[in-house]
């Protein structure tokens, strides 16, 4: 639901009323006023203040809420890719890494429509290098790709899960079942003190310490290019079906902005697709280690 | 504690689990007595390194607006 000049108009009118009385309180009001009936006036100025900021509140996350109802058709044409790739009797690796990069567009439109921000969004599939397992993007959508996010051979660094917070918070506790692994969502990666993440230099945060403002240094410093972020992992959506072993990536969005994605609504929605891509990460790995064979 | 309403039909079982503190609300799907067991499927370096090869490929070919069929 977008902003309408109706909108526009009732919030000057608003601004133009409010500026009005509070000149005419003080020109013509105010001096027939005793001590108590000014500290009165006062209260009941700031009880309207708080509702005019409340209602803006609840304008602004309602607003949020029903613009889901404008991304179901970028998410269905994501799904056609998908199916795109189980209709072909032989699909080609590149087939499949082409439809999933399509895929990652589709959810990116569908997810930039619903924060009003571009979000970025990539699959990541679970290699091993000896006995540690590490994470490798796959595709992701066009606009990561042109804001210097690389993906490829391109990408030099090695994203072993016990460096990245995401990933070994869901990798390592995907097997207990007292704690929720569905997903990891950090809305504040900034100030989050505990956040690790291979991109990160260990060198980004400043020497010198100013409790104060530390948060704010953090958001000033902070070196990487989003600071929301929502990961699922790829894995069957039937509980019976999950466990560690049954993992085979994730799916991650990210945006520039803190404070974004709505886990009540963003994991469910990216939980459906990550069932999808299930089978598609075992289809890449059958035609590569058929390849493999034949050559 | 999250509040969980269960139906059962046909050997499926749907619970709805109500939100929490700690957890957003969610269904969750389990199937009685039909337990799949699923392979592990990770990929080797080798296999990484072709498929990551073939990513590029397919990232210029993209960019040059050729779409496979």
């Amino acid at each position: 639901m977008k902003k309408t000049l109706g909108d526009y108009i009732v919030l000057i009118i608003s601004i133009i009323g409010s500026l009005a009385s509070i000149i005419a309180f003080g020109v013509y009001f105010s001096p027939f006023l005793n001590h108590q009936g000014a500290i009165g006036v006062i209260f009941l100025g700031l009880i309207a203040l708080l509702f005019i900021g409340y209602t803006f509140y609840l304008i602004s996350k309602y607003r949020k809420r029903v613009r889901y109802g404008d991304i179901f058709e970028e998410i269905n044409v994501g799904f056609t890719e998908l199916h795109a790739i189980d209709r072909h009797p032989e699909p080609s690796i590149e087939l499949i890494i082409q439809k999933l990069g399509f895929l990652c567009d589709n959810l990116s439109n569908a997810f930039t429509t619903v924060n009003g921000n571009k979000v970025g969004v990539c699959i990541k599939f679970i290699e091993f290098k000896g006995k540690r397992p590490l994470v490798t993007t796959l595709v992701r959508d066009r606009f990561s790709k042109s804001k210097n996010r690389k993906t490829g051979t391109a990408d030099k660094t090695e994203h072993f899960i016990e460096l990245n917070s995401d990933f070994q918070f869901i990798w390592e506790n995907f097997d207990n079942e007292n704690i929720e692994t569905s997903f990891y969502h950090e809305k504040h990666l900034p100030t989050c003190k505990d956040y690790k993440n291979s991109r990160l230099s260990s060198n980004w945060k400043r020497k010198y310490k100013f409790d104060f403002f530390d948060n704010y240094i953090r958001r000033k410093d902070w070196p990487l290019p989003y600071r929301s972020t929502l990961v699922v992992p790829i894995v069957p959506l039937l509980a019976d079906e999950q466990n560690q072993e049954s993992m085979r990536g994730f799916l991650c969005i990210d945006s520039p902005r803190e404070g974004m994605f709505n886990p009540q609504i963003d994991v469910d929605i990216l939980k459906g697709i990550s069932d999808g891509l299930y089978n598609k990460i075992d289809k890449l790995k059958a035609i590569i280690k058929q390849d493999g064979k034949d050559n | 504690m999250a509040k969980t309403i269960k139906k059962e039909q046909k050997g499926i079982i749907v619970e709805a689990k109500l939100a929490s503190r700690e957890n957003p609300a969610r269904i969750v799907v389990k199937s009685k007595g039909h337990y799949k067991a699923i392979p592990v499927v990770y990929f080797t370096e080798s296999e990484s390194k072709s498929l990551l090869e073939i990513v590029d490929k397919v990232e210029k070919d993209t960019n040059a607006n050729i779409v496979y069929k």
